[in-house]
């Protein structure tokens, strides 16, 4: 269990983390949720100790941080890169000798992880030889060669192919099946759905919400409806039983008031679009945080992002 | 501080840096351009033309030809024992002067002749000109300048009436043999020329050393920056692991090339150099030791300086910014070495000796040409000592704040504030 209470980060003129709280419990998949600049990367960097709270204590299984924890954090940087003239093992090696691997060991598991993972080819060429999808592998067996008790992956699985991720998401399953603690830290709100058994969704540096997904889920019981339709969909945004909505093209998510009911949508709808079906549906987590932090507080990449999936 | 750490940290800067293709060629290059830069213009000076050179002489006179043609027979001629210069008379009887110029410059084009003597027609200092498509030739220059000087002081001679035996016999020939002594009672000789080689190759050696893994250092800073394995180290390894590994790994760096010149250097001196500067040489072995501890803390010094500084960059550009500043401040020693050979105790000197960043070049170029007063010697390796200590702080502060900035280039104040905090 890692446990931060109160983290306090403040640069020049950004409060960074303002009060940030977490437990991160062994044995499960903690999603850290946010958009971009939201803090995620600050709290990662502070419990992995790259960078001390202005304020706030950090316990790791109730022990502060120490040299001995240091070498049992598994740490997968955001944006991430590898010597590109060093060779791919002796990489490898040298990451996992940092962590207090002898020799020997780090190489055997190196070469282990390196065949598990199907980079092919001999490994003593250079880094820069090998695509970017072997590098972004390289760089998660880095992280995990000295079998950390705590993992940390910042936006992991971002620039991986489908297949990598599949990868990825079998070796964080078996991680957490061992009674690993993970932190797992992405903006992607439908990947921390399918992969997180419990999330903290962070907004301008604030934890705005926080539970198991289920539980979060329950909370924020809303009021949203699924519209697939042919025809001009613009005015749905504007229509008196709508909160807000994002229309695309065929498709539209639309929040209902608290009080309106399918019923009072669909007079509005009738004979000004030929409608393809419509469904009420549990909220995604990406509607929750919209609907927690106010449309107006939300990044427009998070709303565009949207469409992106959609699309 | 986790001492297998930073060893391991050390070992990885070392073996990757050591093995890098600019570190090898630089290892190689360097001993070389410094050998072809210093040995093969003096060759080239030295030595007589291949080929027969055809030289054009327009002497209306009459009186140049016969004996610069007897002179330059006589004294030089091509290993295969043919003369080295055929000279033609351009100026022939009742040739006019301006014609013959323009026949002879006509022939130079056309690639017969290589140059030209012009008699000149007044009487003083400049007896004769020499034209050609490549008049800075010093060689033929040289020689047809003292082939007129010796005949036209022949001439002299004679109108005055002085046999020219006599002459030679009259005229002296002096030549000081500076002898070098030193409180042993050790004379050696120690010419301008040699001791001001010497000197000037030791700053130069330090400036190469400073610059060539300090390049190194910065350009893989920039890279563990941009590539964002600075975030991974950072999250391994405190920042004085880090520094201290990096420091230690380029001192490393820094005694191999070191040592491999000095092979090198071994290896030239064995097989090329003459008694004269074997015996030189010889000298410097007792003051070795002395000038190893200048250049390791000048060189310790630097590498500080350039992590700390190194640490702020995030471009190529602004390393190379960076690294012609430092430049400036390790040329200016060498800038000034004459007047440390002429003045080895002129105040400013002692002064300037006390300014860290001169100490290792200046104390060095001092201690060749004058050993400067013990009390010198211990202020200034104390100073330097403190100095290399105070400084690596510093740096260390900048370094464990500044590895973690991406993108942006702190300013003054920031830095500033890093160095105060705790």
């Amino acid at each position: 269990m890692i446990a931060a209470h109160h983290l306090q980060k403040r640069f020049a003129s950004v409060h960074a983390v303002d009060d940030v709280s977490l437990e991160v419990p062994g044995g499960e998949i903690f999603g850290l949720l946010g958009p971009n600049g939201a803090g995620k990367s600050t709290t990662i960097r502070m419990i992995t100790n790259i960078i001390r709270p202005d304020a706030g204590t950090i316990t790791y299984d109730g022990e502060p941080f120490s040299d001995a924890i240091r070498q049992s954090i598994g740490y997968l940087p955001e944006e991430r890169g590898l010597y590109q003239k060093a060779r791919i093992l002796e990489t490898v090696v040298y990451m996992g000798r940092l962590k207090g691997l002898d020799e020997r060991t780090a190489r055997s598991r190196a070469l282990g992880w390196i065949d598990r993972f199907g980079i092919e080819g001999s490994t003593s060429r250079r880094v820069e030889e090998l695509s970017k999808g072997n590098q972004q592998k390289l760089q998660i067996i880095a992280a995990l060669l000295h079998e950390p008790r705590y993992v940390i992956f910042d936006e992991a699985t971002s620039g991986l192919d489908p297949v990598n991720q599949e990868l990825l998401r079998t070796v964080v399953e078996e991680l957490r099946a061992s009674g690993r603690t993970i932190l797992y830290s992405t903006h992607q709100m439908e990947q921390a759905e399918r992969l997180c058994t419990r999330i903290a969704l962070i907004n301008r540096g604030r934890v705005v919400l926080e539970g198991t997904v289920d539980e979060v889920r329950r909370r924020h019981g809303g009021n949203s409806v699924i519209v697939e339709f042919a025809g001009d969909g613009a005015f749905l945004k504007g229509l008196p039983p709508v909160r807000w909505g994002t229309v695309y093209p065929n498709y539209a998510e639309l929040e209902l008031r608290a009080d309106a009911s399918l019923d009072d949508l669909l007079p509005h709808l009738v004979g000004r679009l030929r409608i393809g079906r419509i469904e009420r549906v549990r909220p995604t987590l990406n509607a929750i945080f919209i609907d927690t932090v106010g449309r107006a507080n939300v990044p427009a990449e998070m709303l565009d992002e949207q469409k992106e999936v959609a699309a | 501080m986790n001492w297998r750490r930073m060893l391991e940290i050390a070992r990885w800067e070392y073996l990757q840096k050591v093995r890098a293709k600019s570190f090898v060629l630089g290892l190689l290059l360097t001993p070389m351009i410094i050998g072809f830069g210093t040995v093969v213009p003096g060759m080239l000076a030295e030595e007589e033309p291949e080929q027969t050179v055809m030289i054009g002489l327009i002497d209306t006179s009459g009186a140049l030809y016969g004996p610069l043609r007897a002179h330059l027979d006589e004294s030089a001629r091509l290993s295969s024992g043919q003369p080295a210069y055929v000279l033609a008379n351009y100026a022939g009887a009742g040739t006019p002067r301006e014609a013959a110029i323009r026949r002879a410059d006509s022939a130079m084009l056309a690639g017969t002749l290589e140059g030209a003597v012009v008699d000149d027609d007044r009487a003083g200092a400049v007896l004769a000109s020499y034209r050609s498509l490549n008049p800075g030739n010093p060689r033929i220059v040289g020689r047809l300048e003292r082939a007129i000087e010796t005949i036209t002081r022949a001439r002299r001679l004679a109108e005055a009436g002085i046999d020219t035996a006599q002459y030679a016999r009259l005229a002296p020939d002096v030549e000081l043999t500076t002898l070098k002594i030193d409180e042993s009672g050790v004379e050696g000789s120690s010419g301008f020329k040699e001791m001001f080689f010497t000197s000037f190759i030791l700053s130069m050696l330090l400036m190469i050393l400073v610059l060539t893994t300090g390049g190194t250092l910065v350009r893989s800073l920039i890279e563990e920056k941009s590539n964002r394995i600075m975030e991974i180290l950072a999250s391994s390894a405190t920042p004085q692991e880090l520094l201290w590994g990096k420091l230690i790994g380029l001192s490393g760096l820094g005694i191999t090339q070191l040592a491999a010149w000095l092979l090198l250097g071994a290896i030239g001196v064995t097989y090329l150099a003459s008694g004269g500067v074997v015996a030189h040489l010889g000298q410097l072995i007792g003051i070795l030791p002395l000038l190893t501890a200048y250049l390791m803390l000048g060189y310790m010094f630097y590498a500080a300086v350039f992590i700390g500084l190194g640490s702020l960059v995030t471009t190529e550009q602004e390393a190379q910014v960076m690294t012609s500043y430092l430049v400036m401040l390790l040329m200016t020693p060498t800038i000034i070495a004459i007047g440390v050979i002429s003045n080895p105790d002129a105040t400013w000197l002692r002064v300037l000796s006390y300014i860290p960043t001169f100490t290792p070049s200046l104390m060095m170029l001092r201690i060749v040409t004058k050993m400067p007063p013990t009390s010198e010697i211990v202020g200034t390796l104390a100073l330097m000592v403190v100095s290399t200590v105070v400084l690596t702080w510093a740096c260390s502060r900048i370094f464990r704040t500044a590895i973690l900035m991406y993108g942006k280039r702190p300013t003054v104040r920031e830095v500033l504030r890093w160095l105060g905090e705790a």
